[in-house]
């Protein structure tokens, strides 16, 4: 049984993460550790009822503020645990305590996978999407993430994106590992090529044998263009069923991704899908 | 459904990972790639400190090349009274590790023996070869003695880095067979250092999510040999170990005691590190 860590805001649950959590527990025998963050310097906003904003060093409805806030993660905790007790849901909880991040990415050394919400941010400030939080996660976590989009939608078919690199090897197998029975589902592997000659795969006698072993059924796209992440997204935006991307990416040193934005960031932005990803 | 990549070098066949194969067979179906390597293009220096030593003596194609076809044949015909489903993959005219590496890439899991790896070159293991095998592979590694006949428990050095647990997370994924079997995740230290083990409850959850007889045991040893010593005097045992990571964070007594269990040549040993 896989233990996967489903990361809620405490002092906001995501009901996706939540409806995601659940499908992956009944349909892949999962055991979903609801992880609670919070963070020190994240909290709750007046405009959500938190009480007034700290102005001008003047703390006085602080105690409040922090009372209400206590209320609402309470609050929040029992919506999961009900949630998950209403569906039969095998799971146990964790409260980690200070800064959202750190807690994270020590659960993943003991974690199969990681389910976290593409909005969450952990910040009264971050506007970015994908966060720094979640930048962060996909940069240092020890085991594969599924960023879930806002809306739950059943996964009906699975697309690997594949460019012969060592790490969208190692995300796809590790899917497969975590999810062996989803053969009822599509399986699709598409490159973005840069090649307009070509209308081959990387050593794509290699990746035959590797994965005929495991999916009957396999579907190859290749699609031509200059520029990768654009025309991935493109491709993932235009399927008709419910996919989820499977990705390597992250792989790369924090200057790399800092001076080249990663594939991901821009996949989590711009699409409404789950996506898997993994590097090693 | 895996795919496995059987590793032989000329004509050093490794009959006892065979025999492995054999025993996983009877409970899991599987692709096995036979991946054969000639010898490198340059034999060994001979003598040290000899100034033409350093002039390549091209080593004896001919010998080489009918080795290899010899360890072929051998490895389609047990394959096929097995009835083992398996694939030949003769590697470069010389043995070169890019070839290890890409063949890895596309493989779940890489048996080789933990004697023979071109033991006719350098005969103390785990020399040269193995170590670019152990250090360069993209998937885990299980090297199995020559002596192999089954094993019938497993133990997982555990040391709190993340070396250790994703070779845990590694053995579980590929095989959640053997996770029926009594299982000990062992975090061992010489004696008089700080006793506990390190973040024992959430390897605990994680642990005992995928093994159904688990021991989580800290034990304190006076040196590397005595904790090889407990290891090989445990029967019939399968270690799992996070070890020969190119980067990050190596514990030199962690390597070095995955390097002293090899040269013994009684356990077989799963290996797996992030690259």
């Amino acid at each position: 049984m896989n233990k996967i860590i489903a990361a809620f805001d405490s002092l906001h649950a995501s009901d996706s993460t939540m409806d995601y959590a659940v499908y992956l527990a009944k349909e892949f025998n999962a055991h979903i550790v609801a992880a609670f963050l919070r963070d020190i310097l994240y909290h709750g906003k007046a405009e959500y009822g938190f009480g007034q904003p700290y102005e001008g060093g003047d703390f006085t409805g602080a105690e409040t503020a922090l009372k209400i806030e206590e209320q609402v993660r309470n609050n929040t905790i029992e919506k999961v645990k009900n949630h998950f007790n209403r569906l039969g849901v095998p799971y146990s909880t964790h409260h980690d305590p200070a800064i959202a991040i750190q807690s994270l990415i020590s659960e993943s050394h003991f974690a199969d996978m990681i389910l976290v919400d593409a909005d969450d941010n952990f910040s009264g400030w971050d506007k970015t999407k994908p966060s720094h939080f979640l930048k962060n996660l996909l940069a240092d976590a020890d085991c594969p993430i599924m960023v879930v989009p806002k809306y739950f939608k059943p996964i009906e078919k699975v697309v690997f994106a594949y460019d012969g690199s060592s790490s969208s090897m190692y995300a796809m197998r590790l899917f497969t590992y975590l999810f062996p029975k989803i053969v009822s589902q599509q399986i699709e592997i598409v490159l973005i090529s840069h090649d307009q000659h070509s209308n081959h795969l990387p050593e794509h006698q290699l990746l035959k044998e590797l994965l005929k072993r495991k999916y009957p059924v396999i579907l190859q796209s290749i699609v031509k263009s200059e520029d990768t992440t654009d025309a991935l997204a493109m491709y993932l935006q235009t399927q008709t069923a419910n996919c989820m991307a499977v990705l390597g990416s992250y792989q790369r040193s924090a200057l790399s991704r800092w001076l080249h934005q990663s594939t991901a960031d821009a996949l989590i932005a711009e699409l409404n899908i789950p996506l898997f990803i993994a590097h090693n | 459904m895996k795919k496995i990549l059987f590793v032989c070098d000329t004509d050093n066949f490794p009959s006892g990972a065979f025999k492995f194969i054999q025993s996983i067979h009877l409970r899991d179906k599987f692709l096995l790639t036979g991946a054969f390597f000639h010898s490198e293009l340059v034999a060994e220096p001979a003598v040290v400190e000899d100034c033409f030593a350093n002039e390549s003596v091209p080593a004896n194609k001919t010998a080489d090349i009918k080795s290899v076809k010899e360890s072929i044949r051998l490895f389609v015909h047990k394959c096929k009274r097995a009835s083992i489903h398996f694939s030949v993959h003769e590697e470069s005219s010389h043995f070169t590790i890019e070839d290890v590496v890409k063949e890895s890439r596309f493989a779940d899991l890489i048996v080789m023996s933990e004697e023979l790896f071109f033991s006719d070159i350098i005969v103390s293991q785990p020399n040269k070869y193995m170590q670019q095998v152990l250090q360069r592979s993209e998937c885990p590694v299980i090297i199995i003695p020559e002596s192999y006949t089954s094993f019938k428990s497993i133990v997982a050095a555990y040391d709190g880095k993340r070396e250790s647990m994703f070779a845990l997370k590694q053995f579980c994924n590929l095989f959640p067979q053997f996770t029926l079997l009594p299982s000990t995740i062992i975090h061992w230290q010489k004696s008089g250092l700080c006793p506990g083990v390190p973040d024992r409850r959430y390897l605990e959850e994680y642990a005992t999510r995928h093994f159904s007889i688990l021991h989580i045991e800290n034990k304190q040893f006076k040196d590397i040999q005595s904790f090889n010593e407990w290891l090989c005097s445990t029967p019939d045992t399968l270690l799992i170990a996070g070890s020969f990571s190119n980067h990050g964070s190596i514990n030199s007594m962690h390597e070095s005691f995955i390097e002293k269990t090899i040269q013994q040549h009684k356990v077989p040993i799963f290996i797996a590190h992030p690259i």
